[in-house]
């Protein structure tokens, strides 16, 4: 493997294009990804994220433009990519005939590992996904949220430098899902691993990443920290307040009224929701309204604006429904 | 409560079986090819007319009725194209001949022949066979019973006495059943299913499965997997094959004429077809992904490999199309060479054609399954 560039950020993309004829999967995309950064890549179904993965990955070419990882151009340098990356694609590529500790002892040997070295790495990895009890069982008779862990133990064998998860928590329960994304947080804490993770889950790229791009049609629509994309949603910062007695007009007025309060509307008898002109909630003055007008307040709500939000905002509410030329069939029940 | 039976119900789970039929209409093509081609391929290679069986004969006589038995052996070859014969000087040498495999029959007409014909004594003519192909050498001998008949018929109004010819037949490799014979055929069969599983199936499943998409993601080379695979299949084919050989060879109780040397170069033989139909397995499936494609071409590619093979019936009746088939096709020079050794115990001098043969095969198809293999997705 050729020496590495130190100061080579661990993804570049520059003006990356994929078309799948007529089809622009992927448009002009630009963005890096800072060393031992955790970034997450935001989008609707068929935004393009896995064709980003996949040609990040090396296994299909781009039409046009650039992708480098660790430095690594990933059409030219294609051995020295496959030798930094870990990947976990969104199908599920655990082998069900190989138990645990098979799969990650032939995973090391794909990437020339001594057979000291498969030994230790495999029980280091083993036990930190919490699948060592279950080793030597074959992958078929894992629960769905055992065999991601199992992926991710495969991933990492080899110590890659950069990490690729394509919707790793799809279809996994509450409580797999919270163990891969402490798993994932561990990761980060160890260092020297930059993780980029593809996920339509507002939480989990709330709570794991550093930065997130959100992906729209092929096209980058907006890329900050969590905390930037949901600063930079218009007037979304909103205060429920709840009166024990019902609201009058006289009383919407003089909230609506408050110096930092943009609008107000009510919502039932009881509750008037505030649209506030900064993040500033004029309690004072709520309270200030409530005495002069005799209706006691009963609760103040804040609400902050979730992803969520900024992803409606970015992406719209249209489904993205298309068909693609080939109709994929799903896999007799035995083979899967 | 639910009776137990609805007439739209039932209908309803029949249309979307039918509606899935419609859509998958390549998979329906084989199941109608299927009966056709077994009618076009068994139909062709089992019991059709011999042609052009290698035969030699000896003349050591030098009397005019050894002439005319000779004239009438040629003439016969000539009006039908049974026989293609060949003139050896000399009994031992044609029968070595024989033994390597060079002809099917060696008529011998001994030096006595006319002397005792003459005087009206029953004349011998002698007809040693190739009985490893029990059709075959039954076809010659009751071809040339017949032609001594008439023979003898035109001479008898001028020559006046009752004479006739006999024919002696002698079985070079003493008693063989057809059991015997079909055993070449049963190993070609074996690595065949093998080849098929290992590579055809297997292959397409674990495709269809993501395990490839595992593999591209890794320093993996095109060679790495290419060469992997078929190290594993044919290793899988090498274990397979041994145990059909050493089963088929106790149930059929085939004596090892050639001992130790005869078993190796019939698991050199088990090899060398094993990596042919393995390779030639992932041509065919090297970019096929739906894993239903290799189960519906199972049958349709077991007929047009092991029919044309001569494992049940001699190539030489096969029409010119068939023909062609049988010789792109490994099995057959596998099946010759392994009958060549397990019936008649030859050495590796008489089996090195086949050997050449698959060897191209093989490497012909290494080169197309590596060209049509793909890294990427």
């Amino acid at each position: 493997m050729a020496p590495e560039d130190p100061s080579a950020p661990a993804i570049a993309v520059e003006h990356l294009f994929k078309k799948f004829g007529d089809f622009t999967a992927d448009e002009d995309l630009n963005f890096t990804v800072a060393r031992d950064e955790i970034f997450g890549i935001l989008g609707p179904n068929g935004a393009g994220k896995s064709t980003l993965i996949r040609m990040l990955t090396t296994l299909i070419k781009p039409t046009s433009g650039h992708a480098l990882v660790m430095g690594y151009d990933v059409e030219k340098r294609t051995n020295d990519v496959r030798n930094s990356i870990g990947v976990i694609p969104q199908a599920n590529t655990v082998d069900s005939d190989l138990t645990a500790w098979e799969s990650l002892d032939i995973y090391g040997k794909f990437y020339g590992m001594s057979r000291r070295d498969r030994r230790d790495r495999s029980t280091d990895l083993l036990q930190s996904v919490g699948l060592w009890e279950w080793k030597d069982k074959p992958a078929g008779t894992y629960s769905g949220g055992m065999r991601r862990r199992l992926e991710i133990a495969r991933g990492l064998i080899h110590r890659p430098r950069v990490f690729f998860l394509d919707e790793p928590t799809t279809g996994l329960d509450p409580q797999s899902r919270r163990v891969i994304w402490e798993l994932l947080e561990r990761l980060r804490k160890e260092g020297d691993l930059t993780i980029l993770i593809c996920t339509h889950y507002m939480d989990e790229a709330d709570r794991l990443c550093d930065r997130l791009a959100i992906i729209d049609h092929g096209k980058i629509a907006a890329l900050g920290t969590p905390d930037q994309l949901k600063a930079s949603v218009p007037g979304q910062d909103l205060v429920v307040v709840e009166f024990f007695q019902e609201i009058g007009e006289p009383l919407r007025e003089e909230l609506r009224g408050l110096p930092d309060v943009s609008d107000a509307t009510l919502d039932g008898d009881h509750h008037a929701r505030l649209v506030l002109k900064s993040d500033v909630v004029p309690l004072d003055g709520i309270l200030e309204v409530s005495r002069r007008l005799g209706n006691k307040v009963k609760s103040v709500t804040v609400q902050m604006p979730t992803l969520d939000d900024v992803f409606i905002h970015y992406t719209g509410r249209g489904l993205r429904d298309t068909v693609t030329s080939e109709y994929t069939r799903p896999l007799p029940s035995f083979m899967r | 409560m639910t009776r137990p039976f609805n007439l739209n119900r039932m209908l309803a789970v029949a249309e979307r079986d039918l509606r899935r039929f419609r859509r998958n209409i390549q998979l329906v093509i084989p199941m109608v090819m299927m009966p056709i081609i077994y009618l076009l391929i068994l139909g062709k290679s089992m019991g059709g007319d011999l042609h052009n069986l290698p035969v030699a004969m000896v003349v050591e006589d030098r009397g005019t009725a050894a002439a005319g038995v000779r004239r009438q052996i040629t003439t016969l070859a000539m009006a039908r194209d049974l026989f293609k014969v060949q003139d050896e000087p000399e009994a031992p040498a044609a029968i070595a001949k024989l033994r390597q495999g060079h002809y099917r029959a060696v008529i011998i007409v001994p030096n006595d022949f006319s002397e005792d014909y003459a005087r009206g004594d029953r004349a011998k003519l002698g007809l040693a066979v190739d009985n490893t192909d029990a059709t075959s050498a039954n076809i010659i001998e009751a071809e040339m019973r017949r032609a001594m008949t008439s023979w003898r018929a035109e001479r008898a109004p001028s020559g006046g006495a009752d004479v006739g010819i006999d024919v002696d037949r002698v079985d070079v490799y003493g008693h063989k059943d057809y059991m015997q014979y079909l055993v070449p055929g049963v190993i070609a069969l074996a690595l065949f299913f093998v080849a098929m599983v290992a590579g055809g199936i297997i292959l397409v499943d674990d495709r269809a499965r993501g395990i490839h998409e595992g593999y591209f993601v890794t320093p993996l080379t095109p060679m790495d997997l290419v060469g992997g695979l078929t190290l594993s299949a044919t290793t899988l084919s090498l274990i397979m094959g041994s145990m059909v050989t050493v089963s088929s060879i106790l149930i059929a109780q085939l004596p090892i004429i050639g001992g130790l040397k005869t078993l190796l170069l019939v698991e050199l033989t088990i090899l060398l077809l094993a990596l042919g139909l393995v390779l030639f397995m992932f041509t065919l499936m090297a970019r096929v992904s739906n894993p239903m494609t290799p189960r519906a071409l199972f049958g349709i590619l077991n007929v047009i490999t092991f029919f044309p093979s001569g494992a049940l019936y001699p190539t030489e009746s096969y029409p010119g199309w068939l023909q062609a088939l049988s010789r792109v096709n490994p099995m057959r020079y596998a099946v010759h060479a392994l009958r060549n050794l397990l019936l008649k115990g030859v050495g590796f001098g008489a089996v090195l054609p086949d050997y050449l043969v698959l060897i191209a095969f093989a490497a012909t198809m290494l080169v197309l399954a590596s060209a049509l293999f793909k890294r990427t997705l």
